[in-house]
């Protein structure tokens, strides 16, 4: 029984726990069902979350590429543009870097020379230079990547092919991508070389040749902007053979100038050594016969003198006359060869000059005072315009009284009755000049520039009346010019001359 | 010190001169009289027979191996018309030339292969430091010619080089090793018991615009991007200008706005220019493009090539740590080239002031550029790269 019961009490208990269990376990699914139901409730929200945010970045992220587009789209253009601008840096840069090189040479043979590097900077395989002087047959100048039997033929070429001959006549760019296909075919064959350019070489003359560069890797080397620079370095390869010949000219017309020069000097030298030799030739001569003639002179002037004064006997009065006569003549025969002495005294500086400080109104008033009875007799007014506080000279005393004594006796001698003189002293220039005018007969214009020259006498009326030695003007002019000074006339026929001269203050 | 380097270079026309006078120069440069190795980097418009001639007349004895460039880069310039030698003397440096030819007609990859071994062959020691190679910018498959050479070196072994380029020609470039002179080929050279090596690689194109994957591709040839074809992309930022893409090879607009590849880990994308377009509007790359890349429109200014120039530089330095480099070999995209016109020797002087004035500098421009990857991820392995400056440095 007890056994029953436990076996009863036992699967009751075990019943009870069953059931609890089992509701134990519903409950917990059921929390779990809810549990899960929140969770996927959430899952859900976040998935749609992710799916927006997702969503958005994808949105985002087109709107970066579309940006991304645009910035690519800016950058190529921007490349595009630096590329252009870089080629033609690059271009430029060359340029002037042959340009600087031709330039720099006024030698034609080292511009061919220079003119190589046309090729090698601008990377060309093959280049040359042809020429033709005048008339003369084509020659090359320069050629570089070519043999000699290869430029011969060329040579040919330029003087039968109608294309090439073009180049050279009209002046215009031949290249291998400006020119028809035989065409083409035809010169590049002959000049051995697929890509071509070839530029008329220009100068003051005309067209002097041309200029080839050719390659045969690659025609990308050949642009339109590279047929324009080798145009450009063709033109300047004429402006410095230009200019190499301009220098050539001016460089030999200098020479020849500077050897024409020296001969001229020379001969201008030798003119004057041997016009100085004469001239004082001359002086020693006038000084020789001069003293001869004097001793003479002074033997008749004196005999006839003793004549006169009765000391040798009587003589009749028609031979006094005659003596008269004589010893007139003699004085004025004196006269002249003072006059003569003294001129070829001072040309060559013989005479002994005492230069001291004077006042020139002294000088002048005491000529006046020693001409006064001419003065007196053609009734002619001489007035002195000479202020008191002129400065001083610094002169030779007696030769400037000569001079002043020749001038006004000359104005004397020219002025007719009632006539006017006026001598005037001023400062000018920092020297004195003294102007004595008159208003004489005047000196005829083409008389003016012989008027100081020796023995030259003015042909007029006076002249043929009243005789002068023509010496005194001379002598005036070498006592002006030892004292540095400078003697000129201004004058008008029939009006009155002016003679002035200067000396120097002291 | 037991190596001996000079650099020589010519600007000359005519191919035999400017052999002899760079020869000449290179080798005064050393002050030996004998030289053991003889790197060249010739411009496309010399004749190579000439150029190999000029060099046996001054240097007869040396091993000759180099290919042809878009330019050339030298001390002090870089140019389109010119010639650059390199003279090497040593004691201590090991090296061992191989060459493949006819690739195009061969498995690229078997190519790349008989590369290595003839190389490895020559070497005869175990040493070895990095591979250098030259090969055809002309030909098809060039990521699989690199996979050739790390299959006989190893996938992390320093492969770096450059394609031989024609200055845009696109129809012959050359390579050189010893008297032969080839085309459609590739020749290296290995390197052993060297003082020191770094290199560096920048190219400075930033990604600009969506995202994109590749969606069809087979090798070099990118057919479809987001499932269109591949010339849709570049429709949908330059529209008509397109067009200069179908009818240029490698046109102004690639060079431009190359395409980049985000490899996981690097800090640059790798890029690729478009070569060619087909009909159907796929694109005909240089290196390749496998599907399920992610690809972007790349951009780049001047400053950034010239300042990625300068980055490259400082790593290859880096990587030398304290030992001053005795040489510095610059593989640089032509591309690149043509992008930076006039100011292309900017890029050649930043890389000199970091590394100072008197350290000799020659290199060429190609068509691509292969250098490995320095991102964990990469384990070192090789990739061709296009539109990029790859900086050698030896101690």
């Amino acid at each position: 029984m007890p056994e029953l019961m436990q076996d009863f009490l036992t699967t009751m208990v075990l019943n009870v726990d069953f059931q609890r269990i089992l509701n134990i376990i519903g409950f917990l699914a059921l929390f779990a069902v809810i549990v899960m139901g929140v969770i996927l409730a959430e899952r859900s929200k976040q998935a749609n979350q992710l799916k927006q945010s997702l969503s958005k970045m994808k949105n985002s992220f087109d709107q970066l590429d579309a940006q991304a587009k645009l910035i690519v789209k800016t950058d190529l253009e921007l490349n595009k543009t630096q590329e252009e601008l870089d080629k033609k840096i690059t271009a430029l840069f060359t340029l002037q870097k042959i340009s600087r090189l031709l330039s720099t040479t006024l030698d034609e043979q080292e511009i061919f020379r220079r003119s190589q590097s046309i090729a090698s900077e601008l990377g060309f395989e093959r280049c040359f230079i042809i020429a033709q002087e005048g008339t003369r047959k084509f020659s090359f100048k320069m050629s570089r990547g070519y043999q000699e039997v290869e430029l011969n033929k060329i040579i040919n070429l330029f003087e039968s092919d109608p294309a090439l001959i073009k180049v050279t006549k009209e002046g215009g760019i031949l290249s291998s991508s400006n020119i028809s296909d035989p065409n083409r075919n035809r010169i590049a064959t002959a000049l051995g070389v697929i890509y071509f350019i070839i530029a008329p070489i220009i100068t003051q003359d005309g067209i002097e040749g041309a200029l080839l560069v050719g390659n045969n890797a690659s025609s990308s080397l050949f642009t339109e902007g590279e047929e324009e620079t080798i145009a450009i370095l063709a033109t300047q390869l004429g402006q410095s053979l230009e200019n190499a010949r301009l220098f050539e000219q001016v460089y030999s017309s200098h020479h020849e100038l500077e050897a024409k020069i020296k001969e001229r000097t020379k001969e201008l030298a030798d003119a004057l050594e041997e016009l100085k030799k004469i001239s004082k030739m001359k002086s020693d001569f006038v000084s020789a016969v001069s003293h001869e003639l004097r001793t003479p002179l002074t033997s008749i002037k004196g005999y006839a003198s003793i004549l006169i004064d009765g000391k040798a006997g009587d003589v009749p009065d028609f031979v006094k006359e005659r003596l008269e006569k004589i010893n007139k003549h003699s004085d004025g025969l004196v006269r002249l060869i003072n006059d003569l002495l003294d001129i070829s005294r001072i040309e060559s500086g013989k005479v002994e000059m005492k230069f001291e400080s004077e006042n020139i109104k002294d000088i002048v008033e005491n000529v006046a005072d020693l001409l006064a009875p001419q003065t007196k007799e053609k009734q002619i007014q001489l007035a002195i315009e000479i202020p008191d506080n002129l400065t001083r000279v610094y002169i030779d005393h007696s030769q400037v009284e000569r001079v002043f004594i020749n001038l006004v006796g000359n104005a004397l001698k020219f002025t007719p009755q009632n006539g006017k003189i006026i001598i005037r002293a001023k400062e000018s220039n920092g020297n004195v000049q003294i102007d004595i005018e008159d208003n004489g007969i005047g000196i005829p214009e083409d008389a003016k520039e012989n008027i100081f020259s020796e023995f030259y006498r003015v042909d007029n009326i006076i002249n043929q009346s009243l005789k002068g030695t023509g010496l005194g003007l001379t002598l005036v002019k070498y006592i002006v010019e030892a004292h540095k000074g400078r003697i000129w006339v201004e004058s008008q026929p029939n009006k009155g001359s002016r003679f002035s001269f200067t000396l120097p203050k002291a | 010190m037991a190596e001996w380097i000079g650099v020589g270079t010519s600007r000359e026309r005519d191919s035999f001169r400017a052999a002899r006078e760079a020869s000449l120069l290179a080798k005064a440069a050393t002050k030996q009289q004998e030289i053991d190795l003889v790197i060249i980097f010739s411009s496309i418009y010399y004749n190579p027979e000439n150029i190999v001639k000029g060099v046996k007349q001054i240097m007869p004895e040396a091993k000759i191996i180099g290919c042809s460039g878009s330019g050339v880069i030298m001390p002090r310039a870089v140019e389109e018309y010119g010639l650059a030698i390199l003279a090497i003397k040593t004691n201590n440096i090991k090296f061992g030339l191989g060459y493949c030819s006819n690739i195009n007609e061969k498995d690229a990859r078997s190519s790349g292969q008989e590369l290595a071994r003839m190389s490895m062959s020559n070497f005869k020691t175990t040493s070895r430091d990095i591979f250098i190679m030259f090969a055809d910018g002309l030909i098809r498959k060039s990521s699989d010619l690199i996979l050739g050479v790390e299959d006989i070196l190893g996938r992390s072994f320093p492969l770096i080089g450059a394609a031989s380029s024609d200055d845009f020609k696109f129809t012959k470039t050359y390579q050189y090793f010893q008297n032969n002179i080839f085309s459609n080929a590739a020749v290296g050279i290995l390197i052993g018991s060297s003082p020191g090596l770094g290199f560096g690689i920048k190219h400075g194109w930033k990604p600009i615009g969506k995202p994109r994957v590749v969606t069809d591709s087979e090798g070099n040839i990118i057919k479809k991007i987001n499932d269109k074809p591949a010339i849709d992309m570049y429709k949908e930022y330059f529209e008509d200008e397109v067009d200069e893409l179908k009818k240029e090879k490698l046109s102004r607009l690639t060079v431009l706005y190359p395409i980049g590849i985000d490899m996981p880990g690097e800090n640059e994308f790798i890029l690729r220019n478009i070569l060619e377009t087909t009909e159907e509007g796929f694109f005909i790359c240089q290196g390749d493009v496998p599907v399920g890349s992610e690809i972007s429109l790349m951009l780049g200014s001047k400053d950034f090539c010239i300042q990625a120039a300068k980055e490259a530089a400082e790593e290859a330095k880096k990587e030398l740590k304290d030992k001053p480099a005795s040489l510095i070999i610059i593989f640089d995209s032509a591309a690149r080239k043509k992008l930076l016109g006039r100011l292309a020797y900017n890029e050649i002087d930043a890389v000199r002031e970091v590394f100072g004035k008197t350290t000799p500098v020659f290199g060429f421009y190609s068509y691509g550029e292969i250098a490995p990857l320095k991102a964990m991820y990469s384990r070192g392995a090789s990739h061709f790269h296009n539109e990029t400056i790859a900086v050698l440095a030896i101690a």
